[in-house]
């Protein structure tokens, strides 16, 4: 047993002589642990995990991905909050986890204080309703709705989702009233449309490319800024005149206090990663995402704006006192 | 013939030599993984899925279902062998299937396991070749309002599993209420609002039920052995001398007494794979339940009733394919899985759906002959001789020795879901509370029923009262709703009505 | 000893119920800004279950002679009972020694614990460290995740990279 003690302390003595000349050198030295707050096989994975071969290349290390789906994926983001700012913990983190969630509910870190990499790329939106539905524009939507007041029901993947707080944005803007229903997630709220069970749906593009192109799904109305390739004649909800849009991102956040190097230099690399051909490509053709780089510091003031923005659909809705 | 030559090309796309060889690599690793307690074939997929980017479409979603089908196969063998299921949807398995190994029939329960199996894969298989758009479009019709009746309907299988002392049915509506309790834990699912927190932040996605079902039944049973190891089952095991071989005789007679369970199951397992949400574990134990309450005999049940194997394990691998069903015709995955599937396929720069049947069929019409020959293949060349092995081994194994590192993988399965060592304190928790409710005469599947139920009764029911605005006419307008809830409080008056005459 | 045991249980479930009603819920679960319909229609679910459970032991205490409800299988807990301790030690220990070097202490100490002697130390250890390694090298090296880290996970990053 005494042999055991011994190795015990040896090893302990290496810990601390290995974790000191780590930090001391140059980063990253080592494979850099990254969590993505939701699970494996949706966009947001898909397009980490594409990112990510470039990423390794940038870095010279390796990527250890890790699907940390749960609470809505601010379990992950709390976890990189709570890790040591040495740049070999960072997070994938959707701006509304960010900026939507820690309004909602008591979390343990504060999205300020968190460091803001950089965001490669937005989720676009679309309002849809069923093929045979008697609406084909968007103002005959709206006319309904505003003649029949709490008649229409739409599907979101979740009360306090952005895809729920923009239509209810519409609402007090339009004066109108209409009810959210929330699913688990976009696939249910487009069955709960298909099934007829609610009138209409806003859903992520990827959640819906197949049943719009196979025509099941008739779309109304884009409530992203811009228009999307797999149904460009259909205009944004900035082109009808709100001023206003729904935004949400992938982006990356790393622990609070971390060295501005560190960020610098993961902020470089997504960047690095997004403006490489294939990935432009793969997400246009393959993914019908968009990759749009943005850095760090536009990053925040981006979740800043959106704090509030959505802060004040919470309160109006009625979800936040 | 359209569909013919649809169905060609899909062969000429789909078969080869390497798909073939991925799809029993992938049925082993799926067995693998199923069989061992804490590690199911789902988290194999999802943990495998970014290794898949790289290879060919076809191929890759070949392996993923080998190892999908794998490990709803897997999960049967050690129910049976230990009493401790592989995974969540061989828990029903484990009812009939241990008390059939201690009295000497373990290779008629694995075997019958296998067939089922493959029978109730093959069904489904079939059904989503020849009938997926119908059953998709039925499937669509079921709404928050239907769906809810559908699972107060398997709620009432509760019912059925309770003994029939006066003092037993009331422990199983203790379970039950409990059950239902625990699953309120975490965010409320429709306002993401707090309930039970404590102000721990790990609590807020809820019990994991997987995890939930390794605690109460893979760790509290191996705490249970554990008590029993002074005279382990192993040495009254040791003591039958007489294991009865099958033969083709035998076989076919099980088959025979089966087969209307087994086709039951199947359709069963069918229906609720194609409903988006519900799955392999659910189904199992709908095939249970309505086996025993079709049952002339259902007194035998949970004594080793070869019916009782048959029923769950063809429910559960039917979900396989159906569950494909609304990912194939509406480009909507209904499991998790079938969202690892999409992935799988998107990465491919293929979108499941519709349009794919109409741009690229032979890639569907590959994928659904693909998993034709999965449970044909697998079963016959993978999982047929594994089933022996196991036998043959886990004889001379001591078992005291074993639990360890079953307790090991039990952990380990539980950290994988998400990563955290949260996870591994739940698992302990309710592997003593199963533990302690074991001991006391309660039984767990009982709690994990209305465990796993519970969330889903609870949210269809307010989803369906926050579409009619508050009325509950919502359910007696739906004629689906009204006659599964009339079903249920039939069946649940008859059943309790025959334990009192006992 | 059995209906004894029943009528304690329900007993405690009572009590639970009722801190449910007046303590866990307002404070758990209303104040928390949640629906608590659901939450109530569950809990007077068990709260009547508990009470039907309850009577029900007691009346099935007066039937029976207090002679004849001793277990026939006389269950010896103490092994149980010193493996959930083990495990939970083993879990608390993971956060800061990491997966490898608690879970072979564990599985050296458990396996120990149930086999009879004569035990073979050098082939435990051995066996220990080789499953755990096993574990370790499936999570990390070829399914690239992680699992707990600590001193010996450090160290063997640092000797591969």
């Amino acid at each position: 047993m005494n042999k055991f003690k011994l190795s015990i302390f040896l090893l302990l003595f290496l810990l601390f002589f290995v974790s000191f000349s780590v930090i001391a050198q140059d980063y990253p030295l080592k494979p850099i642990k990254s969590l993505i707050p939701l699970s494996a096989g949706g966009t947001s994975d898909i397009v980490a995990r594409a990112l990510a071969p470039y990423m390794e290349e940038y870095l010279g290390q390796p990527l250890v991905l890790i699907n940390k789906p749960g609470a809505n994926g601010t379990l992950a983001v709390a976890e990189v909050a709570q890790s040591e700012p040495d740049g070999y913990t960072f997070g994938w983190a959707n701006l509304p986890t960010l900026v939507i969630h820690s309004q909602l509910t008591e979390l343990p870190y504060d999205p300020e204080e968190l460091e803001f990499i950089a965001t490669a790329m937005p989720f676009e939106y679309v309002v849809l309703v069923r093929k045979d539905a008697s609406w084909n524009t968007w103002e005959e939507f709206i006319q309904y709705a505003k003649s029949n007041p709490g008649k229409i029901t739409y599907g979101v993947p979740g009360l306090g989702s952005t895809n729920h707080l923009a239509l209810e944005f519409v609402a007090m803007k339009e004066n109108i009233q209409w009810e959210p229903v929330p699913f688990p997630g976009n696939p249910e709220a487009i069955a709960a449309v298909l099934g007829g069970h609610v009138n209409a749906c806003n859903t992520s593009t990827t959640a819906a490319v197949s049943t719009v192109q196979s025509g099941e799904m008739k779309p109304l109305i884009v409530l992203s800024d811009k228009r999307i390739n797999l149904i460009p004649d259909i205009p944004t909800i900035l082109e009808k005149g709100y001023d206003f849009y729904q935004y949400s991102c992938l982006g990356a956040v790393l622990p609070p206090n971390t060295p501005e190097a560190i960020r610098l230099k993961l902020e470089q690399a997504i960047e690095y990663a997004c403006n490489q051909d294939d990935i432009q490509e793969k997400a246009k053709n393959n993914f019908f995402v968009t990759i749009d780089f943005k850095n760090g510091s536009e990053y925040r003031e981006l979740a800043t704006k959106y704090y509030k923005i959505w802060g004040d659909v919470l309160r109006q809705v009625g979800l936040l006192k | 013939m359209n569909f013919i030559s649809n169905l060609m090309d899909g062969i000429n796309y789909g078969f080869s030599f390497l798909n073939l060889l991925g799809i029993l690599v992938g049925y082993l690793l799926g067995i693998i993984f199923g069989a061992i307690p804490g590690l199911t074939g789902g988290m194999a997929i999802v943990l495998l899925l970014p290794f898949t980017y790289n290879f060919s479409p076809i191929f890759a979603i070949a392996t993923l279902m080998g190892i999908y089908k794998g490990g709803v196969y897997g999960g049967s063998i050690t129910a049976i062998l230990f009493n401790i299921p592989g995974t969540p949807m061989a828990a029903a398995t484990a009812f009939d299937g241990y008390p059939m190994r201690i009295k000497g029939e373990g290779l008629r329960a694995l075997e019958m396991a296998l067939f089922a199996s493959i029978i109730g894969g093959t069904v489904s298989n079939l059904l989503l070749m020849f009938t997926a758009p119908p059953l998709a479009r039925v499937a669509l019709k079921l709404g928050p309002a239907e769906i809810s009746a559908l699972i107060f309907f398997a709620l009432t299988i509760i019912t059925n599993l309770m003994g029939n002392a006066a003092i037993e049915i009331w422990k199983g509506l203790v379970a039950a209420g409990l059950g239902l309790l625990f699953s309120i834990v975490g965010l409320d699912m429709l306002t993401a609002t707090r309930r039970y927190g404590f102000g721990i932040i790990q609590l807020d996605s809820g019990i994991n039920y997987i995890v939930a079902i390794i605690g109460i039944l893979a760790l509290a049973e191996v705490f249970n052995q554990i008590d029993q190891a002074g005279e382990l089952k192993l040495a009254v095991l040791k003591e039958v001398k007489i294991f009865k071989r099958p033969t083709m005789k035998s076989r076919l007679k099980d088959l025979k007494i089966c087969a209307k369970d087994i086709f039951r199951s199947s359709i069963v397992g069918s229906i609720i794979g194609a409903l988006p949400g519900l799955g392999a574990t659910e189904a199992a134990f709908l095939g249970y339940g309505e086996a025993k309450r079709n049952s002339k005999h259902p007194e035998t049940f949970g004594e080793g009733e070869i019916i009782g194997i048959a029923a769950p394990e063809s429910a559960n691998n039917a979900v396989c394919a159906a569950s494909m069903i609304p990912l194939v015709t509406l480009g909507i995955p209904g499991s998790v899985v079938a969202a690892a599937l999409f992935g799988a396929f998107m990465i491919q720069g293929m979108m499941p759906g519709p349009m794919l049947m109409k741009t690229n069929p032979e890639v569907i019409y590959g994928l659904f002959v693909l998993m034709l020959v999965t449970d044909i293949l697998g079963g016959l060349i993978v999982a047929y001789p594994i089933l022996y092995l196991a036998e043959k081994y886990m004889k001379k194994i001591a078992y005291n020795v074993l639990f360890p590192f079953i307790i090991v993988f039990c952990a380990v399965g539980s950290y994988g879901i998400n990563f955290n060592t949260f996870d591994i304190k739940v698992l302990l928790f309710l592997g003593v509370f199963g533990y302690f409710i074991k001991r006391n005469g309660f039984f767990g599947p009982i709690f994990l029923i209305a465990f796993i139920l519970g969330p889903f009764l609870e949210r269809n029911v307010r989803t369906a009262l926050i579409i009619s605005k508050g009325s509950i006419s919502i359910f007696l307008r739906s004629p689906v709703a009204l006659i599964l809830l009339a079903f249920s409080v039939i069946y649940t008056i008859s059943s309790i009505k025959k334990k009192f005459k006992k | 000893m059995k209906y004894r045991n029943d009528t304690i249980i329900a007993f405690g479930l009572i009590v639970f119920c009722l801190i449910n009603y007046f303590y866990l819920i307002p404070s758990q679960v209303i104040k928390q800004g949640s629906q608590s319909t659901y939450v109530y229609i569950v809990n007077t679910f068990l709260f009547l279950s508990s009470i039907g459970y309850f009577f029900q032991g007691i009346l099935q205490k007066k039937f029976l002679t207090s002679g004849n409800q001793e277990n026939k299988i006389n269950k010896d807990s103490k092994k149980s009972i010193i493996i959930i301790i083990l495990v939970a030690i083993w879990i608390l220990l993971m956060d800061y020694l990491g997966f490898l070097l608690s879970t072979i202490v564990f599985l050296i100490v458990s396996i120990a614990t149930l086999s009879n002697p004569p035990r073979n130390y050098p082939k435990l250890l051995i066996l220990s460290i080789l499953f755990s390694l096993f574990i370790y090298i499936l999570f990390t090296v070829i399914l690239k995740t992680i699992l707990p880290e600590g001193i010996l996970e450090v160290l063997l990053q640092d000797i591969i990279y």
